[in-house]
């Protein structure tokens, strides 16, 4: 631990500091559920994808146009990208020491998860719909 | 990063900045020790403030550390291919959204996808899927607090990989 | 970004190489870390022979001849010399163990001594253990009770309950595994750290506690507790052979099941 500058400050004072979040848990369990969803949620994605890709456009729109494909793929991008969203803030958290910095890259990170997620879910009901 | 502060009890400010900052500002070392400079002035008002320890070398880490095979499953391992299949979800976004858009955007994405490059890109992706899920499945017993023991986990270490490597080749067989 | 390398005033620079005893036949060289806090220098690894001969078995017999016969400059912690004080812990050979329950045989090539990893250096082989043990005050290490003690009795535990201590209750407070943990390297501030944390365990598993959810509660914060992601170094390492990151997932199991 490199000494940082309030060394007046008693050393039990510190490592109290402000307190616990009294959180932490919720996200750690939610990392954990989305894992588990995504066990089967991505074997059934890859396999979709080895059997879709030979088939041209036609066999991609006439897969999505079958709900329950449209359904699971939208289940497995609503946990993927929730997953994706809450690994990366562990990450940033872990090696963003300082608290402007960090509180910028994992909302950041948030939001481009967000904007993906919504794009994917879109573009699979524009296919899906599509007569 | 700076504290003006009268700590010394001489009527003087002084800064209290880490050990890398006192030296990019060019500080000698020996004055870094305020503790020391300040007893000798005046005995009895003064504390030992422990700034001595803002001169404190920080031991080597990463440099000296054998990494055990499970930590480097981990970091190298775990962690790595989460953040790649990260940028996997990119290129399934623009797979998806190419196919919103139509027709001609969606032959053009297969037509980079189905390149030679293309492959090998969803290649990676492939290996680092299985490895993170390989892992991430072992994180699971773990968390329910299985499979803490040492032997549990050099086994598990090698079952992980073997069966990233294994279930890639099976993908790629069947393709 | 942390920084995962070593500022400019802790770069280890090539030292002394110290004189071979004379006579001797069956030597180990030990590459030992040097830190003098009395001048400007930056650490320096020295380089000793020793006589395989006429030292013990363990590194720690090494370092103290190499103090009594060589160098008495050398500065190390160490009491008990049996591994229960866990005064004498440092990286040796590249991993965190004692001193003095680590065969010199074990290690390959020559012997590499360094104080325990990413810890501020006070002179040579020891390291500056105010924080840690700063945090060790922070989980409140005694029992809490509201209840008063049964009048001329202890209080009671059965066997089985008592049982849920062991595993927990060995620990010696080397703190190998905390100072091998890439985490508490990175984020060491805020985060407790593996013995910490397996101290914690110790009292919340203690049946004769009173302020289990208190403690709990105080634990809760993603980086006092959650900076913890199996990286299994603690467990790897510890001298005691106990395993802190199995209490830090008993606690995670903990505060799921209070939550519904
Ligand atoms: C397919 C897309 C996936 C992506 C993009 C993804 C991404 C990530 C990322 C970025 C992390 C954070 C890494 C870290 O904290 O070191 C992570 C952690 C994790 N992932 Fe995934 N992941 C995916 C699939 C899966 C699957 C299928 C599983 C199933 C077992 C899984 C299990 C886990 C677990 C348990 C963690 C937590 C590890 C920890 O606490 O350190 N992931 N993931
Ligand atoms: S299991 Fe947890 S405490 Fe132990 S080394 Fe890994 S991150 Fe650190
Ligand atoms: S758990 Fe083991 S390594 Fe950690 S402080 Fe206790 S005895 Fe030392
Ligand atoms: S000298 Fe006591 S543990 Fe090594």
């Amino acid at each position: 631990m490199v000494p940082k500058p309030d060394m007046l400050r008693s050393a039990l004072g510190r490592v109290r500091g402000l307190g616990s979040a009294k959180e932490g848990t919720h996200h750690w369990w939610q990392q954990r559920l989305t894992a588990v969803a995504l066990i089967p949620l991505s074997i059934w994605l890859i396999a979709s994808i080895v059997s879709l890709s030979s088939s041209g456009y036609a066999g991609f729109a006439s897969w999505f146009h079958n709900p329950i494909h449209a359904t699971v793929m939208i289940l497995f991008l609503l946990a993927v990208f929730h997953h994706a969203q809450l690994g990366l803030q562990v990450v940033i958290e872990d090696y963003v020491p300082n608290h402007a910095a960090r509180t910028v890259c994992v909302v950041a990170a948030k939001f481009a998860c967000i904007a993906l997620a919504v794009s994917c879910v879109v573009s699979i009901l524009v296919v899906a719909f599509k007569g | 990063m700076f504290l003006p502060f009268d700590f010394a009890g001489d009527g003087e400010l002084h800064l209290i900045v880490s050990a890398r900052v006192a030296e990019d500002l060019g500080i000698p070392r020996k004055d870094w020790d305020l503790a020391a400079m300040s007893t000798a002035a005046k005995p009895a008002t003064t504390r030992t403030l422990g700034t001595r320890a803002l001169s404190r070398p920080l031991s080597p880490h990463l440099q000296i550390y054998r990494m055990p095979l499970a930590a480097m499953l981990s970091i190298a391992g775990h962690r790595a291919t989460g953040i790649g299949l990260v940028l996997g979800l990119l290129l399934l976004t623009w797979w998806l959204t190419a196919a919103a858009f139509g027709e001609p955007a969606y032959t053009t994405t297969m037509a980079f996808i189905g390149s030679w490059f293309g492959k090998f890109i969803l290649f990676g992706f492939s290996f680092a899927f299985y490895f993170h899920l390989c892992t991430g499945v072992r994180h699971l017993f773990w968390d329910a607090g299985k499979g803490f023991e040492i032997p549990d986990t050099q086994r598990t270490n090698q079952i992980v990989i073997a069966a990233a490597v294994m279930l890639t080749l099976l993908t790629w067989l069947i393709v | 970004m942390v920084e995962f390398t070593l500022p400019k005033n802790s770069q280890v620079k090539p030292g002394k190489k110290h004189a071979v005893p004379p006579g001797a036949k069956n030597l180990r060289t030990f590459k030992v870390y040097r830190y003098d806090p009395d001048t400007d220098e930056n650490p320096r690894l020295d380089s000793y022979d020793v006589d395989m001969d006429t030292c013990g078995p363990m590194v720690l017999d090494a370092l103290l001849k190499i103090k009594d016969e060589t160098d008495q400059t050398l500065t190390l912690r160490r009491s008990c010399r049996e591994g229960i004080c866990g005064s004498c812990s440092m990286n040796i050979d590249g991993r965190n163990t004692l001193a003095c329950l680590k065969p010199i045989e074990e290690c390959k090539g020559d012997v590499k001594v360094y104080p325990l990893p990413h810890m501020p250096v006070i002179k040579d082989l020891v390291p500056d253990l105010t924080h840690v043990y700063a945090q060790y005050a922070s989980i409140e290490p005694w029992l809490k009770t509201d209840t008063p003690a049964p009048p001329n009795a202890e209080r009671q535990q059965s066997p089985e309950e008592r049982a849920k201590l062991d595993g927990l209750w060995e620990c010696i407070l080397c703190f190998c595994c905390t100072t091998s943990c890439p985490s508490y390297w990175w984020n060491g501030d805020r985060y407790l750290g593996p013995a910490i944390l397996l101290q914690a365990a110790r009292w919340i598993n203690d049946s004769r506690d009173e302020a289990t959810g208190e403690r709990l509660d105080n634990l809760e914060d993603p980086f006092r507790l959650y900076r913890c992601h199996t990286i299994m170094n603690c467990t790897q390492t510890c001298p005691k052979g106990l395993n802190p990151a199995k209490a830090i997932a008993d606690i995670k199991m903990k505060m799921v099941e209070r939550q519904g």
